[in-house]
């Protein structure tokens, strides 16, 4: 099983806690039993991860909104690297007239059809920050390492702003979220590429379900162990082996990641061999893989006894130093079209209303472009999210400002403060996925600093 | 008339002892007639004894009158015995001996032949029975010899070269005298596998102890004299397991010749040959504009001897990374891989040059063609190489102390080591570069990306304008770009953060993931000071990782830290377990689309954070373990899966996956008859010799339940070890 040590986890839960007493010990899990009493069906969040930080400043631009206008993004991005006013595909949010970059008319169809909406200027903060308060290098106020990668990228995935985090708020979700759970042969996180700190909890160990194309070892990608199949000797050794314990740290969890590698393949492989989707997926498109892969888990998540489900994907070479219209135009097309077709499988299974797609990346980028016609690091970002149950159509959070030096600029670059924390945003989709208020705490340790942990974008 | 019944006949005496061809007289009232069942007796009951010794020496003489039948029992005595000399000897075959019996009319032998004259000759093989009864036969007696054949007596002159056995599974001649078809070899007790051929014999065998043994040859009954061999390196300056760890560390794990190198030499004698030898690997051979190096890769791993240059390189590899993700053409990785092979012994303050300038990481972090700010476009210089070369290449995000662990200020917070505005100012550092021209024309300034050396200075791109660097440094204005580079990377040389933050992560690409801070302390003293003063020595900085009493500390197995140990990538574990077999490759090995199907397509790393991160936490653990990030629940079957492929499905002990790669099995072939010796052939070959006896019991039951054949048993051995957790992480 993939939860390893879930009775050992309440008792110990139940023991820390005895002090309070029983019943609000099993509070702790209340969430199942207010879940259950609502007969809540299925639910699913499916995270798409865009590594290398995707430019949000040529993702949504403004065009004609009280705040400003297209000519105050131009002054800011340069002639090089704005991309014309005429190919941006207009979205209305109320009264304001924003563009999407010319290779996302698929999200703009969903946008305006109240399927999408807009989450802008989002990033990870520590509280809310004012460029004053930024400049004043007072560093207990700013998340570690700005403008690393690798550093704000384990920091989004874990909403965890400075030191090391061993768990993300993926995983501590479906810990949370266990009660709901409670018949599942699989894991409630599958990861179709690789994920970091998001998809772990205390108890949630991801399964790596990889997209297709499919090397030559198996019809769904999922491999098994050949021996365990093939010769019941070596299979009998190997069974041995696996819980054979030298007393190094390292080699136990090899062998639980093998062991759980072996569980997961039994269990999803021969499922997955009959499912066949009708909704079709772009070709050559590694995103539309992955979410062709997730829409083929998620039609047997019956079979898996799984109620409550999250999704990881990531398309990456999003990090544009130079040459970003020739890289970042491509992939952008790739996302939406493959968010279109992931919508559409949803439908075509039932559970449109069910799942939510977000998009996240670990940084957006400058706004003054570097001399080899890209950009560099930034912060704040804009970001979408996706479903029938999205109050779609419109904007939440604060637009930015794009004037250089501005109140939300952190330099005079355009690298944006962000005026919605990923605390705030992950807090959202965590209460319509069923955690209540009270625990998010223990997923987003700073979302008390925010003034909501409501956003409102869905339902 | 009356009739009276006659008394029953009697007969006197009953019971009697005569003497061979000696009388005894009996008497009966009235007997009518005598018979006697040997011998002979009248008629008036005088019995004489037969001259010989009958069947039995039990007569019966019975007489018969008017009362009947009465029987008396004579016991015949033989009172002069029939002997024989010698009555027990050994005899070689083939060989006679005279046999004496005073009197003897004939002569038999169970076996072998023997004369009228008691001349015993002794068969030429061995009998069923090597016990023989030689029996003589005078007038009256018998008497009987028993001879015990015995073989020849074998005699060692020679085992193999100068009585020289290889560690491990061997196989060698004997040469002497008196060695048969049925003569077995054993070392130190351990019946080899014997076969004679012309006179010598072919031994071959496993002993797992390197030192003295004695050989001996039995004939069954004869055994050899011992005959004394040096097994594996004489005088080793380490034991085997040791020298097989060691490799793990400073080489693509051991192969079975390198192994015995080490022990010969020791540790610092390696090292320093290894550091003397020029570069023997490069990828001068990859001609194509796409794919090749992977496979190339393993070759140089597996049949290379520059062992340790291509282990750091390959580290640096993953320190200063580049990707053919970007790159997409050969050309300019292959000058890169080659550079890096050149100066994996160089000091780190050049490596660090070099790279900078290289074409490959001009266009991969954007150096090259990067424009000086332009205050009327807005453009400003490109921060990409600007950060990363900190990050990444020599200090990180976080002051650390001296011995690796992280700098905390009074509210417990990670101090960080430059901030937003210190990248802008390097950016510009890093402006005013382009490819090289080619010879003779003059430099383009956005040119495309050339092969005709290092970037080339465009100063009219550069911003010259002063800077502000690292800790304060104010690098003046007006200077040329090669002057501010050089006085950047001085700069940057200079942080206290690049000896730990350098020495660290090749501790955890050569030896375990999670050093104590003391053995990061301790390698750190030596990149700021080689012992002559010289910092960054690259070199000095690898042996102290390799000799570190930390890195020795588990040589002999079985003590070592919880937190010990490393995951094999991909790569390190595709050649080491070649290599381990003393196995070949070559570069139609068919390895490159599996290593990309682990996580780790060489060279092709998916962004500058290597396939994996070296601070990656293993789930369900505190430890760091950057291996695992590319070890998913998928990824783990998909490697064990391989192993499956090359150790079970082929029916040729010489396995080729593929015409690339080439491991031979035959040598384990005889050991499977006893899976225990088997599986410590396989434990000295893949685990060093210190297998955990529970390990090996579970292994050695797979084995003797294997039905499918020899060659099966070895394979499932095979796989189960290479397959293991315990194998995997190396420690």
């Amino acid at each position: 099983m993939y939860i390893r040590s879930r009775r050992e986890f309440l008792r110990a839960t139940l023991q820390s806690v005895s002090a309070l007493g029983a019943m609000s010990a099993l509070g702790k899990f209340g969430e199942m039993n207010a879940l259950a009493a609502g007969g809540s069906g299925y639910q699913a969040l499916v995270c798409i991860f865009l590594d290398g930080g995707n430019d949000g400043h040529n993702t949504i631009i403004p065009i004609t909104t009280a705040q400003q206008n297209y000519s105050l993004y131009l002054a800011g991005r340069g002639s090089s690297l704005a991309i014309p006013q005429a190919s941006l595909l207009p979205i209305n949010n109320g009264s304001d007239v924003y563009g999407l970059h010319p290779s996302l008319p698929e999200l703009q169809g969903l946008y305006n059809s109240g399927k999408a909406a807009v989450l802008a200027n989002v990033g990870m903060l520590v509280q809310p920050l004012t460029r004053a308060q930024f400049l004043s290098n007072n560093q207990s106020i700013v998340p570690g390492s700005l403008f690393s990668h690798s550093d704000q990228a384990s920091q989004w995935q874990s909403a965890i702003p400075n030191g090391i985090a061993s768990t993300g708020w993926g995983g501590r979700m479906t810990d949370l979220m266990q009660g709901q759970n409670t018949g599942a042969i699989f894991p409630p996180i599958t990861t179709t590429s690789s994920c970091g700190l998001f998809c772990t909890g205390q108890q949630t160990f991801p399964a790596t379900v990889p997209p297709p194309p499919y090397p030559s070892y198996g019809p769904t990608g999922m491999a098994t162990l050949t021996a365990v199949q093939n010769a019941p000797a070596t299979a009998a050794g190997m069974q041995q082996l696996l819980t054979f314990d030298n007393g190094l740290q390292l080699v136990q969890a090899g062998n639980s990641i093998l062991t759980r590698g072996n569980t997961y393949a039994n269990t999803l492989a021969s499922l997955l061999q009959n499912v066949s989707l009708k909704t079709v997926f772009p070709a050559n498109n590694p995103l539309a893989a992955q979410l062709q892969t997730v829409a083929n888990v998620m039609s047997v998540r019956s079979q898996l006894g799984l109620t409550r489900q999250i999704f990881f994907c990531s398309l990456g070479g999003f990090d544009t130093h130079g040459s970003q219209t020739a890289t970042q135009g491509p992939l952008l097309q790739q996302l939406s079209q493959a968010i279109l077709a992931f919508y559409q499988a949803t439908q075509e299974l039932l559970v449109d209303q069910s799942v939510t797609t977000f998009t996240a990346s670990e940084f957006g980028r400058t706004l003054s472009p570097s001399g080899s016609d890209g950009t560099d690091h930034a912060w704040g970002n804009h970001h979408f999210i996706i479903g029938s149950g999205v109050k779609g159509g419109q904007f939440y959070g604060n637009f930015p400002s794009l004037a250089l030096g501005g109140s939300n600029d952190a330099n005079n670059r355009g690298t944006l403060i962000p005026s919605t924390a990923v605390d705030q945003y992950g807090a959202t989709l965590a209460q319509w996925f069923g955690v209540g208020a009270g625990n998010l705490p223990t997923i987003f340790p700073n979302v008390g600093n925010f003034a909501s942990n409501q956003l409102g974008f869905l339902g | 008339m009356t009739l009276v019944a006659p008394a029953p006949q009697t007969i006197s005496p009953t019971t009697a002892t005569v003497n061979l061809g000696a009388t005894q007289q009996f008497t009966s009232s009235g007997a009518t007639s005598w018979t006697a069942t040997a011998g002979t007796i009248s008629t008036a009951g005088l019995y004489t004894a037969p001259a010989t010794m009958p069947a039995s020496p039990t007569v019966t003489v019975t007489a018969t009158g008017p009362g009947g039948s009465a029987s008396a029992t004579v016991t015949l005595f033989n009172p002069t015995p029939q002997t024989i000399s010698p009555t027990s000897v050994s005899l070689l075959l083939g060989a006679t001996q005279q046999f004496t019996s005073a009197g003897a009319l004939s002569w038999t032998a169970t076996a072998g032949t023997i004369t009228t004259t008691g001349l015993y000759t002794a068969p030429s093989t061995m009998p069923a029975s090597p016990t023989v009864t030689v029996t003589a036969t005078g007038p009256t007696a018998s008497a009987s010899a028993t001879i015990t054949l015995a073989n020849v007596l074998p005699v060692i002159t020679s085992v193999g070269s100068n009585g020289q056995l290889p560690l491990g599974i061997f196989s060698t001649t004997v040469m002497g005298t008196g060695f048969l078809t049925t003569s077995v070899a054993k070392l130190n007790g351990t019946a080899l596998t014997t076969t004679y051929s012309g006179g010598s014999l072919l031994v071959s065998g496993f002993y797992g102890v390197s030192g003295t043994a004695n050989l001996t040859v039995s004939n069954g009954s004869t055994t050899s004299q011992p005959f004394s061999v040096q097994v594996g390196v004489p005088n080793a300056v380490v034991s085997t397991a040791a020298a097989r760890r060691f490799l793990e560390q400073a080489a693509f794990g051991p192969s079975p010749t390198d192994a015995a190198h080490v022990q010969s030499i020791g540790f610092q004698a390696w090292i320093a040959e290894q550091l003397a030898m020029a570069p023997v690997s490069n990828y001068n051979t990859i001609t194509g504009d796409q794919g090749g190096m992977p496979a190339h890769f393993l070759t140089n791993a597996v049949n290379n001897p520059d062992q340790l240059r291509q282990r750091v390189a390959f580290a640096l590899s993953q320190i200063f990374v580049t990707s053919i993700q970007k790159l997409i053409w050969n050309g300019n990785m292959v000058l890169y891989q080659n550079m890096l092979l050149n100066e994996a012994f160089g000091n780190y303050r050049q490596l660090l040059a070099d790279v900078t300038l290289s074409p490959a990481m001009g266009q991969y972090l954007d150096m090259a063609n990067n424009a000086k700010g332009d205050p009327v476009t807005g453009t400003l210089a490109n921060e990409n190489y600007a950060r990363e070369i900190l990050q990444l290449f020599s200090i990180g995000t976080n002051m650390l102390n001296q011995d690796g662990t992280l700098q905390y200020d009074a509210s417990h917070l990670t101090i960080p080591t430059y901030t937003q505005p210190t990248i802008g100012q390097f950016a510009k550092v890093y402006t005013g570069w382009t490819y090289a021209p080619p010879p003779g024309q003059p430099v383009q300034f956005g040119s495309y990306i050339s092969s005709y050396g290092p970037m080339a200075a465009y100063a009219p791109q550069h911003d010259s304008s002063a800077k502000t660097l690292l800790n304060g440094h104010i690098q003046p204005a007006g200077g040329t770009p090669q002057q501010d580079l050089n006085d950047a990377l001085d700069n940057i040389f200079a942080h206290p953060n690049v000896a730990p933050f350098v020495s660290t992560q090749l501790i955890q690409h050569l030896v375990k993931s999670n050093p104590t801070p003391a053995y990061v302390g301790r390698v750190e003293a030596v990149f700021n000071n080689n012992g002559q003063g010289v910092r960054g020595d690259l070199a000095a900085v690898v042996t102290a990782i390799l000799l570190d009493p930390e890195a020795r500390a588990n040589d002999a197995g079985g003590s070592d830290l919880p937190t010990d140990g490393h995951l094999q990538e991909p790569a390190l574990f595709i050649s080491a377990m070649v290599r381990a077999f003393g196995g070949q490759m070559n570069d139609q090995n068919y390895y490159s689309s599996d290593m990309a199907n682990l996580g780790q397509d060489i060279f092709n790393s998916p962004s500058v954070f290597n396939y994996y991160s070296p601070n990656y936490l293993v789930p369900g653990t505190n430890l760091m373990g950057g291996e695992f990030q590319i070890h998913t629940p998928n990824t783990a079957i998909l490697r064990a899966d391989l192993v499956f492929g090359l150790f079970n499905q082929y029916s040729n002990p010489v396995e080729s996956y593929g015409p690339g790669t080439v491991i031979d099995l035959t040598p384990f072939l005889p050991l499977a008859a006893t899976p225990a010796t088997l599986v410590s052939a396989l434990d000295l070959t893949l685990t060093h010799g210190v297998m955990p006896s529970a390990m090996k019991n579970i292994i050695v039951n797979a084995v003797a339940a294997d039905t499918l054949g020899t060659l099966h048993q070895v394979q499932t051995a095979c796989y189960l070890i290479l397959s293991s957790t315990y194998y995997n992480v190396w420690h």
